[in-house]
Order: C-alpha cells, then sequence, then structure tokens
C-alpha cells in the first residue's frame, strides 16, 4: 500500500512540475504581449534613441524571444531572478519580503479559516435545519455574496475610522521587520481573508458531512451501538473531509491572487501589492517571478490537497492499495 | 478594488518639472524674513518620529534633480536644498535658500554668493564647485534630469566660479525669468561628484535608508546651517498604494500627514477635531491638447469651436468637487501678466460653437468625429474627457467625442498618446508664463503651436529680453492674443491640492505654495509634535 501511495505522489509531483513548465511559458507570451516595450516605460519621455538602444541590449530584450525566454528560465531555476526595471535593485532583494509578509498573511488566514469552518460545517450538518444550521447558512451565503474590498472597507469604517477605532486602518512593517512585527496591524486583513474563505469551506464540508452522515457505513456504526461521538469524528469526519480538502486548497491558491486586493486595501507590503505595481510600471522580471510564484502556490496547494483528501479517506486510500 | 479606487492615486505618474514663478527680475535685493515670524508664537517641542504618508510605489525614484511621483518630491525635498525658494507671491527669495544674496546685473549675468558655512550630510562645506557641479549635471543631456529647459538659454560654459562662494551664471540669451528658475525645486544643489544614487545633501534631515515603495528615513542633522528650526529626531515618509489606505491611515492616527488628499473626502477629514486641511492652488492646471497640424484640429474653426463647446463650470465641480478656478485657456495664473488682455471668462455657447464649425462644413449629417484620450494612472483626466464627451452631446450630433481611456505606461511612452495624436491630455505644475511658454513650445511641444506663420517665438524671446515691466506685459499681451484666438490648448480649469494632519503637527505654514504642506516644509523644517 505504502508504495502505492508513494507512486501516486510521484507522479503528481511530476504533473505539477509539467504544469508550472508550460505555466512559464504563458507568463512569458503574456507578458511579451504587454503594450509599449520596458525600455520606453522606464525612459519614458527623456527616451533618446541611443539610450533605448543601450537599456535594450542591457536587459537583452534585443535578443530573440526564445533566447530571452531561456534565459529567464534558467535564471528562475539557478535563482538569478534579474533585476527589477522599476527598483534598480535584484529581484529577489525586492521580492523576498514580500513573498514572505504574504505568506506569512496567508498562514494565519489558512490556520485560522479551516478549523473555524469545518467545526461550522459539521455542527451545521449534526443539527440540520437546526437554529444554527439555518443562521449559519444565512450568514456564509451573505458574507460569500460580499466581494473582499466590500468587507474590507467595511471592517475598516467598523473597527478603525468611523465607529471605533480600536484596530490599525493600515499594515505598517518597519523594513526589514518581520510580518508578525505589527500583530494588531494584521488583524483586519486576517479577518477579511477569513471572511472570504470561511463561507465557502463550511458550506461544503457542511454539503459532505450530510452526505456521509446519510451513509451505510454511517447507519452501520449507529446499529453497532456505537456512541454518537465515536460515530462522528471515526467514521463521518474522515470522509467528509476530503472533499473539504479540495476546496480549501482552491481557495487558499485562489487567495494568494486575490490577496492582492486586501494588500492594496491595508497598504500591507506583500506581492500582491507588488505584482499590480509591476504591472504598472512594465516591470517584467517582477511580473514574471510573482505570476510563476502564484501559480506554484496553485500547483502546491492542489497537489497537497489531493494527497490529503488520499490520506484521510478511508475509500481512496484503499482504492489505491 | 474597483477602477476608480486605482484611478484615485491621481496626479502622481509624469514628472510634475519643477514650478517657476513669476517674472518678477528682483533685482540684488532680497527678503529673509516672513516665514520665521510665521512659525514663532508656540512652544516648540523637541523630538519625536513625523510619519507622512505619500502615494507612491516600486518605481519611486530618488535624486536631487528628477521626480516622477509625489512621493519623489517629499523625499527630494526632505535631502536638498536650491539656492533660492519662492515666497507666498512666488518671487523668488534667499530665504530656505542656499543663497545669501542673488543680483540680476543683466538679464543673461547673474550672481549667487552662498552662504557661509554650510554643511553637507556628509559634514563637507558646500563651496561655489558644487553649484557648478549641480547645474553642469542639470545641462547634461545624457543624464535624467529636469533640466531640459534650462539648456536653451544656459551652456555649462556660462557657469563661472568667482570665489569660494560666488558663481555667476552667464546665459546665451537673455532671461529675466532667471532668478525664478533658480528657485524650481529640482534645481538642487548636490556635492559635487553626485552620481544620483548617495544621497548627500544640505537640509536639516539626512537620509538613513530608503526602500522604494515602503518607506525612507531621515534622521535630524546637527550641523545643519538652520539648526535653531529644526525640531523632529526623524522624518519617516511612507508609501501608500492608493489613497483609500493614506486616508484610512490618517483618520486611524497611524500617520501624522496624508499628502495630497482625494477632494471627495476633503469634508470628512476637515470636520475631524483631531485633523487639520490645508488647501492650495498655485496655477497647476490640466488641459487638453490639440495638435495644430493634426486634421481636423489644423482648422481653427474647430479649436475654437470645442473651446465654446466646455462647460467649465460644470467639469470643474464633476471634477475637482469644485476645488479651483475656472480656466480661460491661457496658463500662468501665477504670473502677474496672467490674463493680460482682460478677456472675458469664455462660457459655454453651443449655438456658437455649432456655427463656426458649419462654417468648416460640419454638420449633423457630416459630424465632426473625434477621439480624446487621457492616461488611467491621473483621475482628473479621465473624469475630464468623459465630462467633455458627455458635454459635446448638446451639439445634437454635429461633435462626437469618442473618449477613451488609455493604460498609463502605453499613454506616456514614446510613441503613445500623448503628444502623438491630435486630441489629448495632459497636466501641469504652475510657473510663470514665460516659462510655461517655453515650455509648451520646445521642452514639451503638445499643441505644436506656434504655426510657422506666426510671431509668437521672436515676441518670446523679445519679452524675456526685456526688463521693463510695462513694455514685457504689451509683448505678453500681444502673445496671450495669439493663443487665446488661436491657441491649441482647452484649458477649463486651474487646480487646487489639499493636504491633511493631526493637530498635533505644529509649524504648518498656510501659504500659496507650488508643493504640498507648503514645499514639504522646506524640508521639514518648523515643524514639531505638540
Amino acid at each position: 500500500m505504502k508504495t502505492s501511495i508513494l507512486k501516486f505522489i510521484v507522479k503528481r509531483i511530476l504533473l505539477g512540475v509539467m504544469t508550472l513548465f508550460i505555466v512559464s511559458l504563458l507568463i512569458f507570451a503574456v507578458t511579451q504581449a504587454l503594450p509599449s516595450d520596458p525600455a520606453e516605460a522606464i525612459l519614458g519621455r527623456e527616451a533618446t534613441p541611443e539610450a533605448l538602444a543601450a537599456l535594450r541590449a542591457e536587459y537583452g530584450l534585443d535578443k530573440p524571444l526564445v533566447s530571452q525566454y531561456t534565459h529567464w528560465l534558467g535564471g528562475v531555476i539557478t535563482g538569478d531572478l534579474g533585476t527589477s526595471y522599476a527598483t534598480m535593485t535584484p529581484v529577489s532583494e525586492y521580492i523576498s519580503p514580500r513573498v514572505s509578509a504574504s505568506f506569512f498573511l496567508l498562514l494565519i488566514a489558512a490556520l485560522g479559516s479551516i478549523p473555524l469552518s469545518i467545526v461550522i460545517g459539521a455542527n451545521a450538518a449534526l443539527r440540520r435545519d437546526g437554529k444554527f444550521d439555518t443562521s449559519s447558512s444565512l450568514i456564509s451565503l451573505i458574507l460569500a455574496a460580499m466581494p473582499e474590498f466590500v468587507v474590507g472597507t467595511i471592517l475598516t469604517v467598523i473597527f478603525s475610522t468611523t465607529i471605533w477605532q480600536v484596530l490599525p486602518a493600515v499594515t505598517y512593517l518597519e523594513v526589514g521587520a518581520p510580518p508578525w512585527s505589527d500583530i494588531k496591524g494584521l488583524a483586519l486583513p486576517v479577518l477579511t481573508l477569513l471572511i472570504a474563505v470561511t463561507p465557502y469551506v463550511s458550506r461544503v464540508m457542511r454539503a459532505a458531512m450530510v452526505e456521509v452522515l446519510e451513509s451505510d457505513y454511517v447507519e452501520m456504526a449507529r446499529l453497532k451501538g456505537m456512541n454518537e461521538r465515536t460515530v462522528l469524528w471515526r467514521h463521518a469526519m474522515p470522509n467528509a473531509v476530503g472533499p473539504a480538502f479540495q476546496v480549501i486548497a482552491l481557495n487558499l491558491a485562489y487567495l494568494a491572487g486575490g490577496v492582492i486586493i486586501v494588500e492594496r486595501l491595508y497598504n500591507f507590503p506583500g506581492i500582491g501589492s507588488a505584482l499590480a505595481d509591476a504591472v504598472r510600471s512594465r516591470d517584467l522580471p517582477v511580473i514574471q517571478y510573482l505570476a510563476l510564484i502564484i501559480a506554484g502556490v496553485y500547483v502546491i496547494t492542489n497537489l497537497l490537497a489531493d494527497i490529503g483528501t488520499v490520506l484521510v479517506t478511508p475509500r481512496l486510500r484503499t482504492r489505491l492499495s | 478594488m474597483n477602477s476608480s479606487e486605482i484611478e484615485n492615486s491621481g496626479l502622481s505618474r509624469r514628472h510634475f518639472i519643477q514650478g517657476l514663478g513669476s517674472a518678477a527680475i528682483a533685482a540684488g535685493v532680497m527678503s529673509t524674513s516672513s516665514i520665521n515670524a510665521l512659525a514663532a508664537p508656540f512652544a516648540i517641542k523637541k523630538g519625536g518620529v513625523l510619519k507622512i504618508g505619500v502615494v507612491g510605489g516600486a518605481n519611486d525614484l530618488f535624486d536631487a534633480n528628477y521626480i516622477v511621483a509625489k512621493a519623489d518630491q517629499a523625499r527630494l525635498m526632505s535631502t536638498f536644498e536650491t539656492l533660492l525658494t519662492f515666497n507666498e507671491k512666488f518671487q523668488p527669495v534667499t530665504t530656505n535658500g542656499l543663497a545669501e544674496s542673488a543680483k540680476a546685473n543683466s538679464p543673461t549675468k547673474y550672481t549667487i554668493k552662498l552662504r557661509k558655512g554650510v554643511k553637507f550630510h556628509d559634514g563637507s562645506l558646500l563651496s561655489a564647485d558644487d553649484v557648478i557641479a549641480s547645474f553642469k549635471r542639470l545641462l547634461d543631456p545624457a543624464i535624467k534630469t529636469t533640466g531640459k529647459p534650462l539648456r536653451t538659454f544656459l551652456d555649462p560654459s556660462g557657469l563661472v566660479k568667482i570665489d569660494n562662494l560666488t558663481v555667476e551664471f552667464n546665459l546665451k540669451l537673455p532671461n529675466v525669468d532667471f532668478l525664478a528658475t533658480l528657485a524650481g525645486y529640482t534645481y538642487a544643489i548636490s556635492k559635487a561628484g553626485y552620481d544620483g544614487k548617495n544621497q548627500i545633501g544640505t537640509s536639516g534631515y539626512k537620509l538613513v535608508s530608503f526602500t522604494p515603495g515602503r518607506e525612507s528615513v531621515h534622521r535630524r542633522f546637527n550641523d545643519y546651517w538652520d539648526a535653531k528650526n529644526v525640531h523632529l529626531n526623524e522624518v519617516r515618509i511612507i508609501d501608500f498604494a492608493d489613497k483609500t489606505a493614506l486616508v484610512n491611515a490618517l483618520i486611524a492616527k497611524q500617520i501624522d500627514v496624508a499628502v495630497d488628499i482625494p477632494f471627495e473626502q476633503f469634508k470628512t477629514l476637515k470636520s475631524k477635531k483631531y485633523l487639520n486641511v490645508v488647501e492650495n492652488s498655485a496655477g497647476a492646471w490640466l488641459a487638453f491638447c490639440m495638435r495644430i497640424d493634426i486634421k481636423p484640429f489644423d482648422d481653427n474653426n474647430v479649436r475654437q469651436a470645442l473651446r465654446l463647446l466646455v462647460d467649465r463650470k460644470q467639469m470643474l465641480n464633476r471634477v475637482l468637487s469644485g476645488h479651483g478656478k475656472i480656466g480661460n485657456d491661457l496658463y500662468g495664473y501665477i504670473d502677474a501678466n496672467y490674463n493680460a488682455n482682460a478677456y472675458p471668462q469664455r462660457q459655454q455657447n453651443v449655438a456658437a460653437a455649432v456655427a463656426l464649425l458649419k462654417k468648416s462644413g460640419y454638420s449633423k449629417s457630416k459630424p465632426l468625429r473625434v477621439e480624446l484620450t487621457a492616461p488611467d494612472d491621473t483621475s482628473g483626466l479621465v473624469l475630464m474627457i468623459q465630462t467633455l464627451a458627455e458635454q459635446a452631446k448638446k451639439t445634437g450630433g454635429v461633435v462626437i467625442i469618442d473618449a477613451k481611456v488609455i493604460d498609463g505606461g502605453t499613454y506616456w511612452s514614446s510613441k503613445g498618446q500623448y503628444m502623438n495624436t491630435g486630441f489629448y491630455t495632459t497636466y501641469w505644475s504652475g510657473r510663470s508664463y514665460l516659462a510655461q511658454a517655453a515650455a509648451s513650445m520646445d521642452t514639451y511641444p503638445e499643441t505644436k503651436f506656434p504655426p510657422a506663420n506666426s510671431k509668437f517665438r521672436k515676441d518670446y524671446e523679445l519679452a524675456s529680453g526685456t526688463i521693463n515691466a510695462k513694455k514685457r506685459r504689451e509683448i505678453i499681451a500681444r502673445m496671450q492674443k495669439e493663443e487665446f484666438e488661436k491657441g491649441g490648448y482647452i484649458i477649463p480649469f486651474f487646480n487646487n491640492f489639499a493636504d491633511a494632519y493631526s493637530t498635533k503637527v505644529v509649524g504648518v505654514v498656510k501659504r500659496p505654495a507650488q508643493l504640498n504642506m507648503d514645499y514639504y516644509a522646506h524640508g521639514f523644517k518648523y515643524i514639531s509634535l505638540a
């Protein structure tokens, strides 16, 4: 059984690498299609033909596309990401603190939302059509319908600017300070992300739980005289969490891109705001790297979800062996 | 975030070029008074960290002689100083400047004497060599600075060191505005050998760190020549991706100053007891540009008709919530010679516009259909083109304007809509009439005015060499007549700008100024925290 799972994991990793490779081609193609070339965007109206030519040579923009691509891909693999056109500093130096800040934000949001949505979903399923079920359904439906910037704006109005002034309206990280140095400033971005993710996941968790609770094996377990707690935690939960994993993964992956709005709203120095900035200033090395990171998050979270689902779901585990 | 909130990042993209003041050739004597008197009466507390929020991003730059956005302005002002500065009437003075005196010997010869004992942040003494090196840098076309307008009337060979503290500027063309030119904030003095990377200036705060898109930290410089007016321990200039977050941070008391607040928020911020709002107008303007050499705008009937089509008041209200002054298609608002012919205000007159167009053969069946563009990174401009397109509908289909919003990176690029199409938008900071005429004629020929047969350029050269104020006014009146009757700009209004700050911030001077926070308090001088 162990070797089969290992085989499955290896296969999935290879598929993931393939996906990333195709994505890297796409990213490169799309950034090439952006109107106005970077040398012009950098020099602006001060551009002279000589200066443009010099800059194109410096950044290798005068080389054929294929060699530009292989050069870039080689750089990604060896860790040499080039120089940001906008900041004129190495991309890794500019992006690294932002990557860790964004991942920290996502991690806290994930650690909060996963258990929360599982508990809400499971409870709603257990007391189907009860008070908790209907009210949690209604609330999560309303919250799910609101885009992040609306949620964020409302939270800001409530907690920082208009009604109470108890939480910071923006995250202020001193340069070089770790993301956890402003815990208070993280409150609203994390809360916004929690509200963005939890409704979906708890809805899926509820549906899965309802299905499992009605299944034959749960019925069987009950008939065997097991107490309800054991039925729930030993038999129902593992089978219900599987599908929820998939949705959690999709939502986290979505957050890696969707965090742009939240970061902008709270002036959070992460990859989202950097990406928005880079697109404006045609900072191709930064755009390409960030797009690849976000794609990587998609691939990895989905991979982990697939593996997790297989490992926790007894019937899938058996099928593989 | 929706697109309008992103657009709200405001007038922040292109160069703001240095503002140039009124054409006063106040030969010799200059005051060193006003500000110190204004800042005196309260007890000043020393120390503290001032946090200033400003819209900026990864393409922030830090240079003594070049800026793109407001964040760059704030940083330049925090570190570097100019020879002269402007007073509240936009006349050049030595207050807060590195010059002890400035003398106009003739319209082509100016002598600047430097203050004694001024130190750079690295401890070295300021000398005439640094001034000459700074202006050589501005004159070097290979270096990206705002020195382009300077190059038309000054050559490096015209910079002469008289003694260690005296520099003579010998111009190749007469320029009665030259002392005002020296007060332009991007014509700042750096140490000889400055390469744009090591930010060593002469201001009251020296740079500790700068991270593009995040913040810069500036610490008090104890050897500052005017140390008695430097009160804070530290100034932090913090970047904000957009104005919503900036305003929220100020309301939540996370920052002390929000630079360039959106006018929609003006009333809200003003109503808060713990905040002050300061509004300024310095003749900055937004405009529609019509290229007089591109069809159909080569036809003056078309240009004049479009000027008559604009409901300026409605446009001002819609674009700036009324925070500005209505324009009359003439620039140089802060110049004593603004509208020298005293033309009455141009009003919307649809019938007259349609009549003019009829002369050129346009009608409902053969409408004048034109494309008008604005960049998406400049909020005022987007609203302006949309408003004009709507106002054109009053002609009942004789004029059809297709308003198109273009990505800023494309719009301002060398092949973009800016300067390359017939009908587009622009913005400028305020400057004197002649300085603006030169900039619009040669540095950024946005409308390609004047036409070949015009006397405009000759008149410009004549006026630039005329010391007699009355005679100069007469020539300028002639130039303005030609622009009013045949020019390519539609200038619907001059825009104000506003800042909000905590009542804890003491010493903010409220007077007419071209930069936010009274030229960022000339490098955050006079400012203390209560």
